[in-house]
């Protein structure tokens, strides 16, 4: 038996030593004051770049047949889904044209073509995150690219996260679903402005900060509030209200929002160069 | 315990078997297992082969190599460097420290501890992370998250241990 009565002062020390190393790491990393591990970090992520690269086309089918294996009720579920919305817009058909037209005349009026003035960074996404107290996806672009720190990113459909942390090839992308995630955001009937926060669920985040008074609709569109000093541009679509409600007394309502962009299956997204607020 | 003092083949092959294993796990923890999601979850490989190690060799051992394992792994996290070095050494100490008071052992001892040391692995990360500022960690989610996590570690684990034997054999070089 390797551990004996005699070596028991020896792993005491051991062990004491490893606690020591590991709270002061965790101490200075949270502090933020010391370089040197976001250093070893980036290093690391870059080192792994070209092995990412490699492997990724190996790994990715993998992945997506794996995909399938263990969604497979959902799948189902979801064409049942798709069937369903599919009878009701060839029945909403005739009102389409009409609604196309006022759509566009609300996107001209808010200015929602949110990629147009801001110059991008097209990217792809590498893998989703490593761990599993975090929402992330890291993407083949870094700082050779022009990507930094705090910069939004966007999908076809709207807003998908910021830029948390980037090395030289490499850039992870904190997703708006992360619980560490709040983005300022108001709603497009009323103008109302709240705070958009991550319940580290993809298809769930929380409106905070709404008026019980103010009157809000299922389905009402949800996009960045673009006050001053904002993180991200005014006008980018983020989801649809699913559901509000109000309890007696309560200060705000509790809102629902589902995403626009299906955060589970990201594939290419865009970097918005936008000012980063104190850089 | 590894005894890198020692100068003999069979120690260094030995060192060179577990630094390859941390190796291979870490490129696997961040390129293949985060495409093997199920419930939207992945295993701790390195937790996995640290408590295998720690069963095999003892708590220094396994302690010191679950502290290496989760250094290479927290490079790729988010969440605060130091943490899951924090959590798979303890948990790998916690499961050499039993392994010296087990009399019997049955061929679903790697599940088992596998699940265990996922539990309580995640408890340690969950609390130590709130405590230095990541309150989010402290949700109920996370409860279900650390079980999903757990049970995942468990299913790997029968195959974590036979690694764990070879990198520890001490055969001549």
């Amino acid at each position: 038996m390797a551990y004996r009565r005699g070596n028991r002062r020896r792993t005491i020390l051991l062990l004491l030593l490893l606690l020591l190393s590991a709270i002061t790491l965790i101490t200075l990393d949270e502090r933020g004051d010391f370089g040197a591990i976001d250093t070893v970090r980036d290093a690391a992520r870059d080192v792994l770049a070209p092995v990412q690269d490699a492997v990724s086309g190996v790994t990715d089918p993998i992945g997506d047949w794996f995909d399938r294996v263990v969604d497979a009720n959902d799948l189902e579920r979801e064409n049942e889904e798709l069937k369903r919305e599919l009878a009701e817009a060839r029945g909403d058909a005739a009102e389409g044209e009409a609604a196309r037209n006022e759509n566009e005349e609300l996107r001209d009026l808010l200015d929602l073509r949110f990629v147009d003035d801001v110059p991008t960074v097209a990217a792809e996404v590498i893998t989703a995150s490593t761990g599993n107290f975090e929402s992330t996806v890291q993407i083949d672009r870094g700082t050779d690219d022009g990507i930094a720190v705090g910069m939004p990113v966007v999908a076809g459909d709207g807003l998908v996260g910021q830029v948390s942390q980037a090395s030289r090839r490499r850039a992870t992308v904190l997703l708006i679903s992360d619980s560490m995630s709040g983005v300022g955001a108001r709603l497009i009937e009323s103008q109302m402005p709240g705070v958009l926060v991550g319940q580290g669920n993809p298809d769930d985040l929380q409106l905070d900060f709404i008026d019980p008074e103010i009157e809000v609709a299922d389905g009402e569109l949800v996009v960045t509030s673009g006050v001053d000093d904002s993180k991200f541009p005014s006008g980018i679509p983020i989801g649809q209200v699913v559901s509000a409600e109000r309890s007696g007394g309560a200060l705000e309502q509790d809102i629902t929002v589902e995403p626009l962009v299906d955060l589970r299956r990201l594939q290419f997204v865009r970097v918005m160069q936008w000012p980063v607020v104190g850089a | 315990m590894v005894d890198v003092t020692r100068r003999d083949g069979a120690s260094l092959l030995r060192l060179l078997r577990l630094v390859f294993l941390v190796v291979v796990t870490v490129l696997a923890q961040t390129l293949v297992f985060p495409n093997l999601r199920v419930f939207g979850v992945v295993p701790d490989v390195g937790l996995v082969l640290a408590v295998a190690i720690a069963y095999s060799d003892g708590p220094e051992t396994g302690a010191l190599f679950g502290f290496v394992q989760g250094l290479a792994v927290d490079l790729f996290l988010n969440t605060p460097f130091g943490l899951s070095a924090l959590a798979f050494g303890m948990t790998a100490f916690l499961v050499g420290i039993l392994q010296t008071g087990l009399v019997r052992t049955s061929r679903w001892m790697p599940v088992l501890l596998g699940v265990g040391a996922g539990l309580v692995s995640g408890a340690i990360f969950v609390c130590v992370g709130a405590l230095v500022g990541q309150e989010r960690l402290f949700e109920l989610d996370s409860a279900r998250i650390v079980a999903l996590a757990a049970a995942y570690d468990g299913v790997i684990a029968p195959a974590c241990f036979p690694l764990a034997r070879w990198a520890l054999h001490r055969s001549s070089p």
